[in-house]
């Protein structure tokens, strides 16, 4: 098994030895099995597997058992849901709480039975592995795929990238039902809290538990709790990670009348020409095009068809920007698809040129993580490996085998060099998503989070155990504040002394570790137990606090428009901190009522 | 891909066709780093001077007989102010690093009095010892100041190093040399001018005469171990019967080769101080002994050819990634005279400014690293749009610098002014080779031009003036890139005197905020990818990955 030579060898045969970082840490590779051609899903599987917050997203996707009676635990928007199931039966079980890893081992049937669930499954059990490299057998997920999909169940070589497509498409609407169950699940939830509590106070815990201000949009609120960026009912963390936009201008040449169409997309199909870069691609991608002759545009103002000028420029950059490179092309004389062993260079690094003018970052600077390899001279035959840059060393991941490699070695794929093979989909992911992943982290969770706070508390009956989940809360709310502050002090430092975070990688897992334990510390502050030991610490401030808190009550209902409307404003970090004040501030009194 | 062969381009100024393609039909071309050349000029006769050629190239040779020697020592004198002042190269050119290495010798004193230093230096090199300690060139070049001087006036007689007869080479290192028939005869019956050609394919070295039968190779030298990567001639010690070619190979290795005399010597013997790549090696302008190479892993040495190597490791420090220097040989009387850690990642190419006070150096990390010469220190670093750095020149002024690199673009830095000027747009893939144009450029304007991975030839005209700066800057959106920007304009307004300021580094500026320049002519000049151009007085010559070599005559 080639993977185990490179676990001691590596750092003295090397002429550049593997990086520190690389042999410290503690990242798993392994390789997956081959069942047969099966080589374009195994690539694709390693480029999704090492985009870390991609990872991260699917590994802590709650389990969520909606209909099932069993309360399982896995984390914060499950807790939400939970709650639902304890309520009825009125039995406070908050030891249940405590999160911990194994209630992913009982995955539920709700996940289980989709392609997510296998993915999910494959994801997690690359994680819980104690070697540090090795040999997976991703059947479950082969089956599953195979069983979903009859494109994929002929054991005929397939195209990695439509793959890849479907695999994120299947993965989001898994995601979005998924998703869906929870907000039923929270509806339920309160519709029970409205018929327990006064009609007055049920408005204010679900107002603020979905961060929405009409009691009558009880559906729209939990879409926001879905969505998350709250614009679009169809959002997930898929699409917030993997999808852009693209803006189609065309411009009447008779009334010059532009019409602009948006379009989203999870990846980028692109021309390529020889001896050309992939940045050059791009332009050409968004160079404008005459409509003319037989394929004129139908003009709305002029009525008629007319010449027109038509140009797709990117409105918005995904987060994790997947390209792909149309090397197989049909050839009318031959009547089949042959490839295009054309040399198009990429860089480690990439700045779009072909952005909206008018847009938000259009300089945002990407660094590639993975590059989906294909080899072989046509598109019904021949191989799919993955190279993948896993704390600032490139490994090769063909099928079961993994093995480093040197960063000068990637040039071999251009393209041009048939016996290596070429760069099929490139997988650039933008160097500030850190700090966006915390954004994201804390949309996806925060929502359900606050219903999940305010639902436990009402549970409680003590105004004692109250008390101290109130100052709880708040001690979050600066926790997640400080946290934000140090991730940007992070990064003007860095943008100091080298702008370019050359410690890209271990301030990445660093931040994802803060994110971590921000979200853990607001686990454990739902916890009841956990509350009364701070409670203990500082209690007499707790109190000040609270009768701070209760003044500041009144205040909080005359903002509650505004509240809404800075929901929907998500990110700019800036505003997130705001918001995670607002957010946070407003919970614990209407908590306090929701209990009284 | 069959591309119809270009035969000539057209420009304001005419035509310029094609003369000549040069290609060594070989197994196995070297993709990876491709063709270089390296040209000189040797004369046999004494020349009426042209005095106003820029290039150092055209310089008149340096006469055997030392008739043309007597002026070097004594014209430089008044050009020693730190301000660059190169309207009038050529000559001064060549002489200025002496004085230069004299005077950071005495960096203490004051310019007024370098005239005396330089005599008191000349004549008793001891005097000038203790003040090394101000770094810079250490004690070797000291002890070189005898050698050069003595060079000037007692001619080229003066080798200490036996070398290795390359036709009876036992090396495995070297696998034949295939010589032509006629060489004796070619260089016997030479008359006024000769251009010779030296260029790398594959694995073997090529040495052609470029004036009468470029088709022809004088001779041929094969390696077994290592690719020959990059080359320079020397253009100081030739003559007609001596050329100091150095050649740097994929193994780290570093040959001193000889083509006159048929001889040649070793240096960083099977890497034995730096075992990675050798991305460039250029004599040090205005040097007799002294070259630098550059290293896939990021460092630069500066060795004597004179020398013997010493086993050498840097001392490794992983968390500090900035500029360090190493002077590993305290009695300077082994290679490397000097180490500078500049990258992390390979550094790809380096250029001297005219003036030999500062080094430019360009990584695959997407720097660009001004490190003043002579003090050893970093002067400044600048970022790229983004992805690596490949090539980089100065122009004939020292005012400007120009970088091209994998973000597709020829960008042109303001050396003094220490700001980005603007960005070229026209290449369809990595820039690969730059260069300036001397014999089109005035105070005013100047001419480049850049070979990419596009295999296409790209000329600009640039002048200060004339550039649009792009619509004006909606800074106020880019918040990140806004904040770094301010930071080092907080830096630099802190720092007051220039000579204060150690490393700036300076912020990739947005888009939005720098002039864009578009190219003049716009060619694909070959069906693969290009890897250099050089300007020459009557030609431009252009190289690429497969071994081609194109010379196109000027209108």
């Amino acid at each position: 098994m080639s993977v185990l030579r490179w676990i001691g060898l590596v750092g003295t045969s090397g002429k550049t030895p593997p990086n520190d970082a690389w042999s410290a840490s503690s990242e798993k590779y392994f390789g997956f099995e081959n069942f047969g051609n099966t080589c374009y899903c195994n690539s694709i599987l390693q480029a999704l597997y090492f985009c870390k917050p991609f990872r991260e997203c699917v590994i802590n996707f709650p389990n969520v058992s909606v209909g099932s009676t069993m309360p399982s635990i896995s984390s914060q928007t499950q807790q939400s849901s939970n709650t639902n199931s304890t309520f009825s039966k009125k039995d406070p079980v908050n030891g249940d709480n405590k999160v911990n890893g194994d209630s992913n081992i009982a995955s539920t049937q709700a996940i289980e039975n989709t392609l997510f669930g296998a993915l999910k499954d494959l994801f997690w059990k690359i994680s819980i592995q104690k070697k540090r490299t090795g040999v997976l057998a991703p059947n479950n997920f082969v089956t599953k795929l195979k069983k979903e999909n009859e494109l994929f169940r002929s054991t005929m070589h397939q195209d990695a990238h439509e793959f890849l497509n479907y695999v994120l498409n299947a993965i989001a609407e898994n995601v979005l039902e998924q998703q869906k169950k929870i907000a039923e699940a929270e509806r339920l939830q309160r519709e029970q809290l409205s018929s327990c509590n006064l009609s007055d106070k049920s408005k204010l815990t679900s107002n603020s538990a979905s961060s929405q201000g009409s009691d009558d949009a009880d559906e729209k609120s939990s879409k926001s709790s879905e969505s998350n960026s709250g614009t679009s009912p169809q959002t997930t963390w898929v699409h917030q990670l993997f999808e852009g936009t693209l803006t189609n201008e065309t411009k009447c040449l008779t009334c010059e009348t532009v019409t602009s169409r948006d379009e989203s997309f999870l990846d980028l199909s692109i021309d390529i020409e020889q001896n050309s870069s992939v940045s050059s691609c791009l332009r050409q991608f968004s160079a404008s095009e005459m409509l003319c002759h037989k394929n004129k545009f139908f003009c709305d103002v002029c009525c008629g068809y007319q010449e027109a000028e038509k140009r797709m420029k990117i409105k918005k950059l995904p987060n994790v920007l997947a390209l792909h490179l149309k090397r197989f092309k049909y050839q009318d004389k031959l009547q089949r698809y042959i490839k295009l062993s054309y040399r198009v260079v990429f860089p480690f690094e990439l700045r779009l040129f072909n952005t909206c003018d008018d847009m938000e970052d259009p300089d945002r600077l990407y660094e590639l993580y993975a590059i989906c390899v294909h080899i072989g001279s046509g598109p019904y035959h021949g191989h799919y490996v993955t190279l993948v840059k896993s704390m600032g060393q490139w490994l090769l991941f063909d099928d079961e085998n993994v093995d480093p490699v040197d960063e000068a070695e990637i040039q071999k794929y251009f393209g041009d060099s048939p016996g290596t093979g070429s760069g099929y989909v490139l997988f650039y992911q933008a160097c500030d998503l850190d700090q966006n992943v915390n954004g994201l982290s804390n949309t996806i969770w925060t929502n359900n989070n606050v219903t999940s706070s305010s639902a436990s508390s009402t549970e409680l009956e003590a105004l004692e155990a109250n008390d101290s989940f109130v100052t709880d809360v708040s001690i979050t709310a600066n926790g997640t504040i400080d946290h934000d502050n140090n991730a940007t002090n992070a990064t003007v430092t860095n943008n100091v002394e080298t702008r370019r975070h050359p410690m890209r990688e271990p301030s990445f897992s660093d931040r994802l570790q803060l994110w971590k334990n921000s979200t853990e510390k607001r686990k454990s502050n739902s916890d009841q137990e956990n509350g009364k030991e701070h409670n203990t610490t500082s209690k007499k401030d707790k109190k000040a606090e609270k009768e701070e808190r209760k003044r500041e009550k009144k205040l909080e209902k005359s903002k509650k428009l505004e509240k809404e409307k800075l929901e929907k404003e998500k990110e700019k970090l800036e505003k997130e901190k705001e918001k995670l004040e607002k957010e946070k501030l407003p919970t614990s009194p209407n908590e306090i009522q929701a209990t009284i | 891909m069959a591309v119809p062969a270009i035969e000539y381009f057209l420009l304001a100024e005419g035509q310029y066709t094609l003369r000549e393609t040069i290609f060594l039909e070989i197994g196995a071309p070297n993709l990876a780093s491709g063709t270089l050349v390296s040209i000189v000029s040797v004369k046999y006769k004494e020349y009426p001077a042209h005095p106003t050629t820029p290039t150092t190239e055209d310089v008149t040779a340096i006469d055997p007989l030392g008739e043309n020697v007597s002026s070097n020592p004594t014209t430089p004198l008044t050009e020693n102010t730190l301000e660059v002042d190169l309207d009038e190269p050529t000559e001064l050119e060549k002489t200025l690093p002496y004085q230069q290495q004299l005077q950071t010798e005495q960096v203490t004193q004051n310019v007024d009095l370098l005239n005396s230093n330089l005599s008191s230096a000349q004549n008793t090199p001891s005097l000038s010892k203790p003040l090394t300690s101000n770094g810079s060139i250490p004690t070797s070049i000291e002890g070189k100041n005898d050698d050069m001087f003595s060079f000037l006036t007692q001619n080229v007689i003066k080798r200490k190093k036996t070398k290795n007869n390359l036709t009876k080479t036992t090396s495995s290192f070297v696998a034949k040399i295939i010589q032509n028939d006629n060489l004796t005869k070619i260089l016997a019956n030479r008359q006024n001018e000769d251009t010779y050609l030296f260029f790398n394919s594959g694995r073997t070295f090529c040495w052609v005469d470029l004036t009468n039968k470029p088709k022809d190779p004088l001779s041929k030298i094969n390696f077994t171990k290592a690719h020959p990567i990059c080359h320079d001639v020397n253009q100081l010690t030739r003559s007609c019967d001596h050329l100091d070619v150095i050649i740097g190979f994929s193994s780290g290795d570093i040959i001193w080769f000889d083509p006159l005399c048929n001889k040649y010597y070793r240096l960083n013997k099977q890497g034995i101080i730096n075992s990675s790549s050798v991305t460039m090696v250029k004599w040090v302008p205005g040097s007799e002994n002294l070259f630098m190479a550059s290293y896939q892993d990021g460092s630069v040495i500066i060795y004597d050819k004179e020398k013997d190597d010493q086993n050498f490791s840097p001392a490794t420090t992983n968390e500090e990634d900035g500029f360090r220097v190493a002077r590993p040989s305290k009695n300077g009387k082994h290679n490397p005279v000097s180490y500078w850690q500049v990258s992390k990642k390979a550094v790809t190419a380096f250029a001297f400014s005219p003036d030999c006070q500062h080094v430019a150096t360009v990584s695959i990390d997407g720097f660009l690293r001004i490190i003043d010469f002579k003090q050893e220190t970093l002067f400044d670093t600048y970022s790229s749009y983004f992805g690596g750095f490949s090539c980089v020149c100065w122009s004939p002024d020292g005012k400007y610098i120009l970088t091209g690199g994998q973000d597709d673009l020829v960008t042109i830095w303001a050396f003094r002014e220490q700001r980005i000027v603007a960005r070229c747009q026209g290449h369809q893939s990595w820039v690969t080779g730059v260069s300036f144009d001397p014999w089109r450029c005035d105070e005013r304007n100047y001419r480049f031009g850049s070979v990419g991975e596009d295999t296409k030839l790209l000329l600009w005209d640039f002048s200060v003036n004339a550039l649009h700066k792009p619509k004006s800057a909606g800074s106020h959106r880019r918040a990140s890139l806004a904040s770094q920007s301010h930071v080092t304009t907080v830096l630099r307004r802190n720092l007051v005197e220039r000579e204060m300021i150690k490393n700036t580094i300076h912020p990739c500026l947005p888009r939005s905020e720098v002039a864009i320049l578009q190219p003049v002519m716009d060619k694909s000049i070959d069906g693969d990818p290009l890897c250099s151009l050089t300007f020459r007085e009557d030609s431009i010559i252009t190289t690429c990955r497969k071994g081609h070599i194109k010379i196109w005559a000027r209108p």
